[in-house]
């Protein structure tokens, strides 16, 4: 055998293997995804009392449908999803004066009874110092579990409608008819949305 | 199978092995953008010192090089790492405002694929993502030795490749892969006394490995190796060639990847740890007129091995 016929021997020997190898380097995996979501529900307050309530609605399964559009995944697919946090700010504010307010942000479900309870207090907050600052929340455990039994039901088929409100309480220095309390603020929910998927890696060995 | 057929699938499966971190680069991204600054380092770490471990093998081999005759060579080599535990996880730390903020022991991109998860203040809950779960990282390169000339060899290694993100909607065109790679080896045993039982050489290689662009110009990921030391061989019987060498070895990676973190997206870039470390090779060459084969054996920060043919003369 001649050393061309050889090497051309040991060539197809080599890329036979090669080929024959390659269905061999990609494993399954089934790998668990975190997905971030940051919903946020805006408020307008204009009021000329101390006591006010403002309500915002939040249709949960449109928001977290889109999420996982954008991700290439399913409800199906969903591990689990929990709140993580919150915070809230004022996104937009102007007048001649500040003013300090008191109340609490509550939550319930519009589609099955469950809340209201309280998601978080704020105590003595300047309007002006929350203008365009993030501040986090404490948040209320009662609170959280409307909102964690809301997400299970999603990821069980449902279509969750989630009311948040603000109950406002107290306002420092009182705004009255000709001084009316005017402001926009906005809580926002930090969600993780765990997600499994099935993928290929490359694991040659 | 038709050897045509066979060929093309070969160069197809090496053209995988090369780009290997590219079918993982997109599925990565989605895992990082969760992190942010020291989580996503401490996230892709073993990938990076895998990378680097990975170049800088199946360099050197052979320490005799012709002084006067031209020689030529073409070798396609495969390089790979196994993973161990301590490349399984990292000690990430809790973000996006969550409380208390907490330290974790979570899974690294070469980690278990579950999802970790930690409860905080108030009934919330924050989840670290899984990893790919491999028990190994391979590339795979093509390279050429052209030598001959007064004891010296040049080493070059060339790749580029446009990589399509395939055929589902919203996959992603990652982009041009471009690696390249040159270094040269000069044989120090002709200053030698006379009587030396092995040949001894002396070399440096320096590779580089980008995947892909970002919209600022940048790559998505940039890998930069580099390499030099010296190699001993001697030739046992017709075609036996041990070989041995020792090395210092450094290699750096920067990535960059769009992140959610706070639910606002923003272009994150990152560079990982600098490795710098000593490499000792063990490994044994097949020697034939026109074709040889090999095996090593690499020791350091990160073990490797590596094997693979060459043609040429």
């Amino acid at each position: 055998m001649t050393a061309i016929t050889k090497n051309a021997a040991l060539i197809l020997l080599t890329a036979v293997l090669l080929a024959g190898a390659s269905s061999c380097i990609m494993e399954d995996r089934t790998v668990e995804f975190v997905v971030t979501e940051e919903t946020c529900a805006p408020f307008d307050i204009d009021s000329p009392f101390t006591s006010f309530t403002e309500p915002a609605f939040v249709f949960l399964a449109d928001d977290l449908n889109g999420v996982l559009s954008d991700n290439d995944a399913a409800r199906e697919d969903i591990v689990t999803a929990r709140i993580v946090s919150l915070s809230y700010r004022v996104t937009q504010f102007s007048h001649d004066h500040d003013w300090d307010i008191t109340g609490a942000v509550t939550v319930e479900r519009q589609d099955v009874a469950d809340g209201p309870d309280t998601l978080l207090n704020y105590t003595d907050q300047s309007v002006q110092g929350a203008l365009g600052v993030k501040i986090p929340a404490n948040l209320n455990e009662d609170g959280v579990g409307v909102l964690n039994r809301a997400l299970d039901d999603f990821i069980a088929g449902g279509n969750p409608v989630l009311i948040f409100k603000v109950v406002n309480g107290g306002v420092n220095p009182p705004p009255s008819v000709s001084d009316r309390i005017v402001f926009q603020w906005e809580p926002c929910l930090v969600t993780h949305i765990v997600v499994k998927k099935d993928i290929e890696v490359p694991d040659p060995f | 199978m038709p050897f045509a057929a066979i060929v093309r699938r070969s160069c197809v499966l090496l053209a995988l092995l090369v780009c290997v971190a590219t079918p993982l680069s997109a599925q990565i991204e989605s895992q990082l953008s969760a992190y942010t600054g020291a989580n996503a380092t401490g996230y892709l770490q073993p990938l990076a010192n895998a990378f680097g471990a990975d170049l800088n093998c199946g360099i050197f081999r052979s320490a005799s090089i012709p002084h006067l005759r031209p020689s030529l060579r073409l070798e396609v080599q495969v390089m790979s790492v196994f993973f161990g535990d301590d490349d399984k996880t990292f000690m990430a730390v809790t973000e996006h405002g969550f409380s208390p903020e907490q330290r974790v022991s979570a899974p690294t991109v070469v980690g278990s694929e579950k999802a970790v998860l930690v409860d905080g203040d108030g009934g919330t809950s924050y989840a670290f993502p899984g990893g790919f779960d491999l028990h190994s990282f391979a590339l795979a390169a093509p390279q050429l030795r052209v030598g001959g000339l007064y004891g010296t060899e040049a080493i070059f290694r060339f790749f580029a490749l446009k990589v399509g993100g395939g055929d589902k909607e919203g996959d992603k065109d990652l982009g041009d892969i471009n690696f390249f790679g040159f270094g040269l080896k000069h044989d120090i045993s002709q200053y030698m006394p006379p009587g030396i039982p092995v040949n001894l050489s002396a070399g440096f290689f320096w590779q580089r490995l980008s995947i892909g662009e970002n919209e600022k110009g940048g790559h998505l990921m940039e890998s930069n190796a580099f390499s030099i030391g010296v190699q001993a061989s001697k030739k046992l019987g017709f075609f036996f060639v041990p070989y041995s060498g020792l090395s210092y070895d450094t290699h750096s990676m920067a990535v960059s990847y769009d992140s959610e973190s706070g639910g606002v997206k923003k272009t994150e870039n990152i560079d990982l740890d600098k490795t710098a470390t000593l490499h000792f090779t063990l490994g044994l060459m097949l020697n034939t007129p026109g074709m040889n084969i090999f095996g090593e054996y690499n020791i350091a920060s990160q073990s490797s091995f590596s094997f693979g043919v060459g043609l040429g003369f």
